[in-house]
């Protein structure tokens, strides 16, 4: 009980104090602001051999201080109208296991952790090709404007409805139609994402006994761990990943002594044989119980990716490394080697995760939503935990560009446009304007321990070269090749257990869809269908990857940018279901938050989309590239690096194939924007009252009251 | 003790972070709520956490 004069007195002894501190935070935020300013002049304007990794750091912190301090709280109260009054479903259904309000930080930290992945990973490797400063620029514009705010609001908006999934709330807000679309539309992204995400791995492996053995032993590992934790010590998941976490070091540092045995040639597969393994691994590891391989995969994977994730950031701080690339490069013109296409639209769908996800949005209505303990919680961890992912994202753009440039292309260019060998490669590259000679290439390959590093596509070995180097200038330049497969080692084991799991989820999307068309389907406790449902979504992302290693003109190039535009598409699907709840919530006039990014994503996905089915260029357009492989049929000619006339055939498929795809694509995305736009029409023009599928308001007092 | 105390904070918290079932948890917030009813042994809460998180088709990963 407070006296009411206590109270006034507080309130004018309090006034100066206010005053005061509103002066030190337009100053704090002042300095804030002309920091990162000053920052960016300098990244962009800077024209010497190399610059500070420093300024890129600093520009990120002040763009997500900024963004969070004042962005993100206009659109948490003002839009949204965040209320701690409010009880948040944590609150409501406490169930003790999904329903559980969860401390502000913890819960920050179970969300970064399922958002966090390879994809911010690789996108920015890609990207460098085309220099530092328009990934970059990209990256922080795009997730202060786009990517967090989509996370965010998809994450109020569940919070507000349970915890429904983005699929269920697309279901309800625009209507069933818009829900199917959805339905598929993850299913091919899934598909595509498991591809491109297998494609990585074989393309890190091949040719490498170090990293394959390694790889391989982690599946002994995951077996052990998983008797462990099921029938010795049942349910201690910690002790688990604890043994899994020492024998998975054991398994990195026997992996060099097996790749100077004779036994290396065991674990020495071509990139085909590596894909074969992987369909084969993937389907097995699909139909097992999952106590028994992907829950210890699962924890072990999550442990060493926050770890490497930590170390990474340990190490650019320590360090602050010189970047070499330069800050925009001439192949902003479309004609670089890493990936096909001028900068306007590709690389807004070369980087994808660490800029704009769409995937996020499936996480941000699943488990996170459960748990939120208030409402106002919502802001730091939807919007914060995406700044962070973008971090990643930057950390990975300052390891590619650390490297020398040359270096980075013979990495990162496919053998079609360098060739096999050093010489040819390094000719090449210096051709460009990149010099590099033959001996830093292999003297690289020597010091990270293994044969060769040309055309390691893919981000994973480059960004692996490049912690390397960052920890090599730290603990000393001896442990070079052990930080390199210990980068290697920890994508890979959290790609096989994203193939895994996402083959699993594929599998229930599918046995959902095909349900709606025949029921007995759907059931899912029915081994046979849950098997033949694995085999088909199985075959499906095998395809592609099989595709992607085989065919001269696949594998990341052209997987990258079917990956990009799905998840971009995602997303653009994501803020047409918030931008429409918006609507309906009356908040018309603050709905161009969502509809923005939501138009820039429809701007570059569609752009990118449709440049891929109907460019003229064979480099970029699907069905372009398939008429001059058809010409060439007609008349009897095999082109190189096609090596027979069967396998042009093949190339003419796969090409139709991608560019059937990519129309696929498109057509979900314009279809669920066009349904939505049809509710929007209703609500503003008609002035109908739809109905918003938010569930009841109760209060956080009636809630305390009954616990 | 302390320390026990403070271990058993981590480990609660690093099992949440990473989607871990936890045991504990589920016995308090059984204790609570439905003392009445039977209680699941640490290995079939296992196993049932395993199923709700891997085998129900939703998404709790990201690329």
């Amino acid at each position: 009980m407070i006296l009411p004069g206590t109270d006034v007195d507080r309130e004018t002894s309090f006034k100066g104090g206010r005053a005061l501190n509103k002066a030190l935070s337009i100053v704090v935020w002042t300095v804030i602001s002309v920091l990162g300013a000053a920052a960016f002049a300098v990244l962009a304007w800077h024209r010497g051999e190399t610059v500070s990794a420093a300024w890129m750091v600093i520009a990120a912190v002040c763009v997500y201080a900024v963004a969070y301090r004042f962005y993100s709280k206009f659109i948490g109260y003002k839009v949204f109208g965040l209320n701690d009054k409010r009880a948040t479903p944590a609150r409501v259904h406490d169930d003790g296991k999904d329903f559980v309000p969860t401390n502000k930080w913890v819960l920050f930290g179970h969300h970064f952790a399922a958002i966090a992945g390879a994809g911010p990973l690789v996108g920015p490797v890609l990207a460098a090709q085309m220099g530092y400063l328009p990934g970059t620029l990209w990256i922080l514009i795009g997730v202060a404007l786009g990517g967090a705010v989509q996370d965010f609001v998809v994450l109020m908006g569940s919070m507000r409805r349970n915890g429904k999934s983005l699929g269920q709330m697309a279901k309800e807000e625009i209507g069933p139609f818009a829900g199917i679309l959805g339905a598929i539309g993850i299913f091919c992204i899934m598909v595509i994402l498991i591809a491109v995400l297998a494609m990585v791995v074989v393309n890190a492996l091949k040719g490498s006994p170090w990293g394959t053995f390694t790889i391989a032993m982690t599946i002994p590992i995951a077996l052990i761990m998983g008797v462990y934790m099921r029938f010795i010590r049942p349910g201690k998941v910690l002790e688990g990943s604890i043994i899994g976490v020492i024998l998975l070091i054991l398994a990195l540092i026997g992996g060099q002594a097996v790749a100077n045995s004779s036994a290396a040639a065991y674990f020495t597969f071509s990139g085909q044989t590596l894909a074969v393994l992987m369909i084969i691994y993937g389907f097995i590891a699909s139909v097992l119980p999952v106590w028994l391989l992907l829950a210890p995969r699962d924890y072990l994977s999550s442990f060493l990716k926050i770890g490497t994730i930590i170390l990474l950031a340990v190490g650019i701080l320590l360090t602050l490394p010189e970047l070499k690339m330069p800050a925009v490069s001439r192949f902003i013109d479309g004609t670089g080697p890493v990936f096909a296409g001028p900068l306007f639209p590709f690389l807004f769908i070369t980087i994808a995760c660490g800029s704009v996800s769409g995937f996020h949005s499936l996480v941000s209505s699943g488990t996170t939503p459960k748990m939120l303990q208030q409402e106002s919680h919502a802001r730091f961890i939807g919007y914060g935990a995406m700044l962070m992912e973008s971090g990643v994202a930057i950390m990975a753009m300052i390891a590619a560009c650390l490297l020398d440039p040359g270096v980075y292309f013979a990495m990162n260019s496919p053998a079609s446009a360098i060739g096999t060998t050093v010489q040819q490669a390094a000719q090449t590259i210096s051709h460009w304007g990149f010099a590099v000679t033959p001996d830093q290439i292999t003297n690289l390959a020597k010091e990270v321990g293994e044969k060769t590093i040309l055309s390691r596509t893919g981000g994973a070995p480059t960004l692996a070269v490049g912690m390397a180097t960052l920890f090599g200038q730290i603990f000393g330049p001896g442990m070079l090749a052990f930080w390199y497969h210990f980068a290697i080692l920890f994508e890979a084991v959290f790609i096989l257990t994203t193939i895994d799991a996402g083959t699993r989820i594929g599998r229930f999307m599918l046995q959902d869809l095909i349900g709606n068309a025949w029921k007995p389907f759907a059931d899912t406790r029915n081994y046979g269908f849950n098997v033949i449902a694995s085999a088909i979504t199985v075959a499906a992302w095998g395809y592609f990857l099989i595709q992607g290693v085989n065919d001269p003109y696949g594998g990341i190039n052209s997987l990258w940018a079917l990956f990009g535009i799905a998840n971009q598409m995602l997303a653009g699907i994501a803020l047409a279901v918030v931008s429409t709840i918006l609507i309906k919530m009356g908040k018309a006039k603050y709905s161009w938050v969502t509809i923005i990014p939501m138009i820039w994503l429809l701007v570059t996905t569609l752009g990118a989309g449709l440049a891929k089915i109907f460019s003229p260029v064979p480099s970029i357009g699907f069905f372009a590239h398939a008429r001059v492989i058809s010409g060439a049929i007609a008349q009897g000619k095999v082109l190189a690096p096609v090596k027979s006339m069967a396998q042009m055939h093949e190339v003419l498929f796969n090409d139709y194939l991608d560019g059937i795809v990519c129309i696929l694509f498109v057509a979900v995305v314009v279809l669920v924007v066009l349904a939505a736009l049809r509710v929007w029409y209703k609500v503003l023009f008609k002035k109908e009252t739809l109905p918003l599928a938010e569930s009841e308001f109760v209060s956080v007092d009636g809630v305390s009251a009954t616990v | 003790m302390a320390f026990r105390e403070w271990m058993r904070r981590a480990s609660t918290e690093i099992k949440t972070i990473f989607g871990m079932p936890n045991y504990e948890r589920y016995l308090e917030h059984h204790r609570k709520v439905h003392p009445d009813q039977p209680v699941m042994s640490e290995r079939e809460y296992y196993l049932h956490c395993l199923k709700e998180r891997y085998e129900s088709g939703k998404v709790s990963r990201c690329c």
